[in-house]
């Protein structure tokens, strides 16, 4: 960071940000129970934006340009980079903005029983963890890979900021088969900031037992309306709409009309009222900024407006940063007494979108549960689910159950009324 | 011009042939993969101008690759000097090796390396280093300014250009490779607004080239500022099959998603494609002609992968019957077959996987004004939103951002959005009964493997005429 700074006052650069990577990982790569790559990284790496100051018929502009930078760089190289990035800012005409308020911090450690063990260590008790499930008696692992990370980030700017963090992780992706009697699979991902071993062998076991399912779904759900249940990432996916548009990114541009104090799902709310909090999964957003937990939408009313600093002074809004978590207490109905009544339990999809800008959730269904609100329940595969929020949102069902992700703690399922599903 | 070389990877060569000696010391197989490479992107729109690099298109590293106790290993790093070469050669043998030693590990054979050494550069017109950020931030500005004048409905008007140059050196006992190339691509996106529903409406273009490019961005944007425009009024679609004619922009999505990821041999290796029970079988229309390779000058040609394997032009579908899939060289060696040149990594932090390159079906012998009029009663497919493979179950999943209405083989003016593609790939790849007489391939986007591993691809073909499940 030192050389960084120094090339910068050097080359007489006034106003910049410089966010340091450092990273580290362990990467192991299976097919079925065999090892079949072992990977190490280490490397650093930085990211340097200059901003130019300038003024235009009167208007005061602030422009911006962003190089990457590496310790195998000379001098002279590194340099040439920032004045190219120095060169290009003086293109870049935005109206001026004021950064954040300057935060120093001595570096944090994010606590968690991963610190403490060796990378390589942590890869082997998950392993230990993930195979000790693979005993279902029809489903089996197929493939899985492995990354354990620790990432130290130090970010500084002209401005007086100066903080850093280190964090370990967990982020790995796997997929189980079912050969009999149709062959099937499914795709599960996860990431953890903790031990979370036996959360990993639920993941695991509750898998298997969906792929062997899917593997007697033979039907097609018949194509109309149907109340749709969705669980698991889904339920954040979907809420993800929310963040997106009270990101000052979408206000600024007017693609959002959110502000705080609206009512986000709409005047006649016959559901549940949403009540969200921003949590916090590193100590700073990629600008500094320091984030701590907020109250996001209570009551379906919008409380905070989130985003970086230009588009909150833009705005008027206090940049708070950005966040990539929620919060969310548990809903008042349990998923048995949901799935007594007619309806559709779509537990995995090909894909799942939220498109955040037209509403539109949409997916094409790998396996759904279909319950006929008689107390039956039969295995559908194909056909697809495409919702609108702005339909659905007035009337949301949240589950009792809940579940606790990386980016999201709250209900683990949800329901919702009339969804447009394409099938036989 | 050729593309430039890269003075870190020239001037630290001998040092990475150092490194490469001193494995083959302890390791029969041992090679190094250095990557040398600089990206930038700009954008103008309503929220301001963009000059920056991007950290997935800017990156120096290298990969060192093992061979050990008849399996790989990788350490990926960016740090080389004399030290240094002491310190992974220690890293390797003490630490790399044994990481999963209580697993059990897959067994390989050595690679065959056969020996061979050049470089080679692609070219390009117009250089955009040379170029400057003044000249391009300038066209872009007035794109962004004739979109915003379109139409008083128009609520934004994003324009996007980005470049990589990359150089790249792959090393072993016998190989000596180094490459230079560079590609450029752009696009115009418009947003309009209803309500709260905002539509987005957008046309991209890429070449194997420099900015000779920009000379398309003003089409794109009086296209993209169109179409926004007329999606205000789309509706709805009613869930069913459909006679469609597509787009080569959906042709392409169907031919990378739909089908190409199918034949990723990788997927073969772990008993994840379908597609390996149907070799030598009709699993398309005898029109159809499916390629993936080099014989193309578009955004991910090259001349060796990231494991040092000559690039390709390989023939996946004969006539519609599938000949051949693709693949790295370690999936090659699994299943004994002949390594592609597919062998391809997100950067040099990441492991090589089976990767698309260019994909496309070859053209028919129709027009397409032809096509339309033989259609009675259905859809004209445009601009694909999303994909994901399922090579598993060869299911499909595709969103195309909407269609228009084809009634007596006339457009009537109606057109639905947005639109979800399910079905059975053979089905549809069957039931092509068209296929115009020209082929456009674009690649301005990146292909994920599942949600992660960002390559750049391109994929294409002719306009097609089948029948397709629509939600």
């Amino acid at each position: 960071m030192e050389r960084y700074i120094e090339l910068l006052k050097k080359l007489n650069v006034s106003t910049y940000f410089v966010r340091e990577l450092t990273a580290k990982s362990v990467e192991l790569f299976f097919i079925k129970k065999k090892l079949d790559m072992r990977r190490m990284k280490d490397d650093d790496s930085a990211e340097i934006v200059v901003y130019k100051d300038m003024e235009e018929d009167g208007k005061k502009l602030r422009g911006s340009a962003t190089v990457y930078v590496n310790p195998t760089m000379s001098d002279e190289e590194i340099s040439a980079k920032i004045a190219s990035a120095e060169y290009g800012a003086s293109f870049v005409k935005n109206p001026f903005f004021e950064f954040a308020k300057p935060v120093k911090s001595e570096k944090r450690v994010q606590e968690s029983d991963l610190n403490g063990l060796e990378l390589s260590e942590i890869a082997d008790k998950f392993v230990e963890a993930f195979y000790s499930e693979d005993n279902d008696p029809h489903a089996f692992i197929n493939s899985f890979e492995l990354f354990v990370r620790e990432n130290e980030v130090h970010m500084v700017n002209s401005e007086g900021t100066d903080v850093s963090y280190v964090k370990r992780s967990v982020w790995g992706e796997f997929v189980a088969q079912c050969k009999e009697p149709q062959d099937v699979e499914t795709y599960k991902s996860f990431e953890y900031d903790s031990l979370a071993l036996s959360d990993l062998k639920d993941l695991v076991k509750t898998t298997l037992k969906m792929t062997a399912d899917r593997a007697t779904a033979t039907k097609m759900p018949k194509a109309g309306t149907y109340d749709v249940v969705l669980a698991d990432s889904y339920v954040p996916e979907v809420l993800s709409y929310y963040a997106e548009r009270a990101h000052v990114a979408y206000i600024y541009p007017g693609y959002s009309d959110f502000k705080v104090g609206d009512n986000v799902q709409g005047d006649k709310v016959t559901g549940d009222k949403l009540n969200m909090k921003f949590g916090v999964s590193v100590p700073f957003d990629s600008e500094g900024i320091e984030l701590k937990e907020r109250e996001f939408v209570a009551d379906g009313v919008l409380k905070t407006i989130h985003g970086n600093q230009r588009f909150s002074y833009y705005l008027g809004v206090e940049p708070i940063g950005t966040y990539g978590k929620i919060l969310m207490p548990a809903g008042k109905v349990s998923m048995e007494d949901m799935l007594k009544k007619k309806c559709l339990y779509v537990v995995n999809f090909s894909d799942f979108q939220m498109d955040g800008l037209d509403g539109h959730f949409a997916g094409e269904i790998r396996l759904a549960y279909y319950y006929d609100g008689n107390g039956n329940m039969e295995c559908v595969t194909g056909g697809s689910v495409n919702g609108s929020i702005f339909d659905a949102q007035s009337e949301l069902t949240f589950s009792k159950e809940t579940q606790k992700l990386a980016r999201f703690e709250g209900p683990k399922a949800c329901l919702f009324k009339n969804v447009s599903v394409a099938g036989e | 011009m050729k593309v430039k070389e890269s003075s870190y990877i020239k001037n630290n060569k001998p040092l990475f042939k150092k490194l490469v000696d001193e494995l083959l010391k302890k390791y029969e197989y041992a090679s190094v993969f250095v990557n040398d490479s600089i990206g930038k992107n700009y954008g103008v729109s309503k929220t301001g101008t963009t000059v920056a690099e991007d950290d997935l298109y800017s990156t120096r590293g290298y990969v060192v690759k093992v061979y050990d106790g008849g399996c790989y290993a990788e350490y990926s790093g960016n740090r080389i000097s004399e030290e240094e070469i002491d310190r992974v050669v220690r890293l390797v043998s003490e630490q790399l090796v044994n990481l999963g030693k209580k697993a059990e590990k897959s067994q390989y054979k050595i690679p065959v390396d056969e020996a061979v050494s050049f470089s080679k550069s692609t070219e390009c017109e117009i250089d955009p280093e040379e170029f400057g950020d003044e000249a391009i931030v300038k066209k872009l500005n007035e794109a962004h300014k004739k979109g915003m004048a379109f139409d008083e409905r128009v609520l934004n008007c994003n324009v996007r250009i980005a470049f990589q140059r990359y150089s790249k050196l792959f090393l072993s006992r016998n190989k000596d490779l180094e490459q230079n190339v560079m590609w450029s691509s752009c696009a115009a996106s418009v947003n309009t607004k209803r309500g709260s529903e905002v539509k987005t409406s957008y046309y991209s273009g890429s070449i194997l080239g420099g900015m000779e490019i920009l000379d398309t961005i003003d089409e794109m944007v009086e296209k993209a500022a169109k179409v926004g425009i007329e999606l205000l009024d789309s509706e709805p679609i009613k869930p069913g099959e459909y006679e469609c004619v597509c787009t080569p922009e959906v042709t392409g999505m169907i031919v990378h998603e739909a089908f190409g990821h199918g034949v990723e041999m990788d997927m073969f290796v772990k008993d994840r494609a379908l597609a390996q029970k149907f070799v030598g079988e009709y699993v398309a229309s005898p029109l159809v002609t499916m390629h993936d390779g080099n014989a193309v000058d578009q955004t991910a040609t090259y001349f060796f992968d990231d494991e040092g394997t000559l690039s390709h032009d390989t023939v996946i579908i004969d006539k519609g019957v599938l000949v051949a899939g693709i693949s790295d060289l370690q999936s090659a060696m699994a299943l004994g077959t002949e390594p592609t040149g597919n062998g391809r990594r997100q950067s040099y932090e990441r492991k090589a996987y089976t990767r698309m390159t260019n994909t496309y079906f070859e053209p028919g012998t129709d027009k397409v004004e032809d096509m339309i009029a033989s259609v009675k009663d259905g859809l004209l497919l445009e601009m694909p939103f999303s994909g994901m493979e399922d090579p598993k179950n060869w299911g499909i999943q595709c969103m195309v951002n909407f269609a228009r209405e084809i009634k007596d083989g006339k457009l009537t003016g109606k057109i639905f959005s947005p639109i979800v593609l399910t079905g059975y790939v053979p089905d549809l790849l069957k039931s092509i009964s068209m296929m115009s007489d020209t082929k456009e391939l674009g690649g301005a986007g990146f292909c994920g493997k599942g949600y992660k591993e960002w390559v750049k691809v391109s994929d294409g073909g002719p306009y097609i005429k089948a029948k397709i499940r629509l939600g």
